[in-house]
């Protein structure tokens, strides 16, 4: 009689979460805006929360060790940034060459105009015609704006029009890439307040989480009944452990990753033209990348076999590193893994690549790391309603909510 | 001022104030009352402060049942609590009191040990009964930060448990007495 009820709760169980669930991840997509940035500043936080522990246990109170935190985030991210630049622009220059492009168009500008088919157009068009009348200021701009963008397209269409990549006539090219550029203005200031907005958010909950962190447990604590205190204080601490287990065991696990790539890389350095410092940067994105479990490593070893053929030109590159890839993604799962994740959460592959798709989608890329610790928790919380069940429907010992192994079956009277 | 001054004197002021706050935290007073933390550094009774779960229960609320899993013990800060038996499920059993616990008692110790379920049930007798919780992860963390007072509390708990083993002894050697005149008794004519 009890497991027939046990059955029909459990099963009602189930049915209000395969409802509630898709519910909730479409909560979280229309707030995803709100979401992301949440999510990344407490993961961050959760990150550098030790730093303001410590520093708190030697006296130095939490706000000032997390403005210190904050201060130091904000200079060292400008700096990786203003050291990523000018090499970021030299990889874009080679594969792009906008200076030739300049000196072309100079060159062009420069020599002496050439016979005008019909139909074209060149800038002096844009000269008034005398007598005409005297323009608006706004009209001015957007003359201006309209000339100094022609002049800084037209060389280039000229160039593309050269090596038959584009065709048209010029007035038709000049209309796309006005539209190009009006839609390209739109997204850049439409980014531009969605990352102002962003960092804004990040940054507030990111100081509340350092500073105000400890008291997050006991506040949301307050709001749960007394008969459920324990097995939400389960919730919490077993979620905690198994994030910070997760990343813990990431962290290391991509060094690990990077090194071996590195070592694995350092043969093809000596056989073929790919440099050092070309295989540090795709052993780097191959260990980058591997925070996304399944879709990471293959979008990493095809960036770094195409970032590696793309610089030597060279097949056997290509070929090498595609192979270095499969060798370390082969040791990952049976070899690394074991070696550094103690608390393997054991989730099954299709339930973890449905869950990154869902997390890439809700939250990004961030998402897509976080879906497995999210996993993780939602197993656990799966755990405790399972017993917390069972002992609904027959009071008394009924297993308890199991640290080491979470599927073991709920024990059972005989 | 110099800016290091200025920031020197800031953090300064704000670790005072935060320090008036906390000596005003009834937690930490009554902790620092506690035989088992009278003894603990500033910064471990800190630590515990803020580690611990203040609770408030009615009368006659039930803290926790028997068979139920367990992961934290209490200290009762305010009120008395009621350890019962019942025998809840298939083998239902009379209402029996072992115990009633007042302030600054500790019970559900054995939870942070090594038995995952609790042996008996407890509720509270008083209304606003304040109950202090102490879970098994942030012991743990007691212990590994603080290793000396985490002894000190890990003792006072083995202190605990032995009383209470030494209690039961003392209980069953009584039975077994009683049972044993009551065979006397029997075997009489």
């Amino acid at each position: 009689m009890n497991d027939k009820r046990l059955f029909r709760l459990l099963l009602l169980a189930n049915l209000i979460a395969f409802v509630a669930l898709p519910v909730l991840f479409w909560f979280l997509y229309s707030i995803r805006s709100v979401f992301a940035p949440v999510l990344t500043a407490l993961l961050v936080g959760y990150l550098l929360y030790p730093a303001v522990y410590w520093g708190n246990r030697v006296g130095i109170p939490r706000m000032v060790t997390t403005l210190g935190l904050v201060l130091g985030l904000v200079a060292s991210t400008a700096l990786a940034l203003f050291s990523v630049l000018p090499a970021a622009r030299k990889q874009i220059l080679a594969v792009v060459p906008l200076n030739e492009w300049t000196d072309a168009a100079k060159t062009i500008e420069s020599a002496p105009a050439p016979a005008r088919t019909p139909g074209e157009v060149s800038l002096e068009d844009f000269a008034d015609p005398p007598g005409a009348r005297a323009r608006s200021a706004p009209e001015t701009a957007h003359w201006i704006a309209a000339a100094k963008l022609r002049r800084l397209v037209l060389p280039v269409v000229h160039q593309l029009r050269a090596m038959g990549l584009i065709s048209g006539t010029e007035d038709e090219l000049m209309q796309q890439v006005s539209r190009w550029s009006l839609n390209f203005a739109r997204k850049l200031l439409k980014t531009t307040v969605e990352t102002g907005r962003f960092l804004i958010l990040f940054f507030f909950i990111l100081i509340f989480a350092l500073a105000e962190g400890h008291k997050i447990q006991g506040f949301v604590l307050r709001f749960v009944p007394n008969e459920f205190f324990e097995p939400a204080l389960f919730i919490f601490h077993k979620s905690q452990f198994i994030l910070g287990a997760y990343l813990r065991g990431l962290f290391v696990e991509n060094i690990i990753m990077g090194m071996l790539s590195f070592l694995l890389l350092v043969p093809l350095c000596l056989f073929t033209e790919l440099s050092y410092a070309m295989a540090v940067v795709v052993a780097l994105i191959i260990a980058v990348t591997n925070v996304v479990r399944i879709i990471g490593p293959i979008v990493g070893g095809v960036i770094g076999a195409l970032l590696g053929f793309s610089v030597t030109n060279s097949w056997a590159v290509l070929l090498g590193i595609a192979i270095v890839v499969i060798i370390v993604q082969t040791l990952d799962g049976p070899v690394i893994i074991p070696l550094v994740m103690k608390d393997q959460l054991d989730i099954h592959p299709v339930v973890c690549l449905l869950g990154i798709i869902v997390g890439g989608i809700i939250g990004g890329a961030l998402g897509m790391i976080m879906a497995i610790p999210v996993i993780g928790g939602i197993k656990v919380v799966y755990r405790v309603v399972s017993v917390e069940m069972a002992r609904l429907v027959e009071p008394g010992d009924q297993g308890d909510y199991t640290l080491e192994h979470p599927y073991r079956p709920i024990r059972r009277r005989s | 001022m110099s800016p290091n001054d200025l920031f020197l004197r800031l953090a300064h002021r704000a670790g005072l104030r935060a320090m008036q706050r906390l000596e005003q935290n009834d937690n930490l007073q009554f902790l620092r009352r506690h035989p088992f933390c009278r003894e603990f550094s500033p910064e471990a009774l800190v630590f515990l402060t803020e580690h611990v779960l203040e609770r408030t229960y009615s009368r006659h609320e039930v803290l926790f049942k028997e068979g139920s899993p367990g992961i934290c013990m209490y200290l009762i800060r305010q009120g008395r609590v009621e350890i019962f038996t019942q025998g809840e499920g298939e083998a239902p059993q009379p209402h029996t009191v072992y115990t009633i616990l007042g302030e600054g008692a500790l019970f559900g110790e054995l939870s942070l040990s090594t038995v995952p379920s609790r042996t008996t049930s407890a509720r509270a007798l008083d209304a606003g009964t304040v109950l202090l919780a102490l879970s098994n992860a942030d012991l743990d963390r007691l212990c590994a930060v603080f290793p000396q007072d985490g002894l000190k509390l890990v003792k006072g708990l083995n202190a605990t448990v032995g009383a209470h083993l030494l209690e039961v002894d003392r209980r069953l050697r009584e039975a077994h007495r009683e049972v044993a005149e009551l065979k006397k008794r029997l075997a009489q004519p």
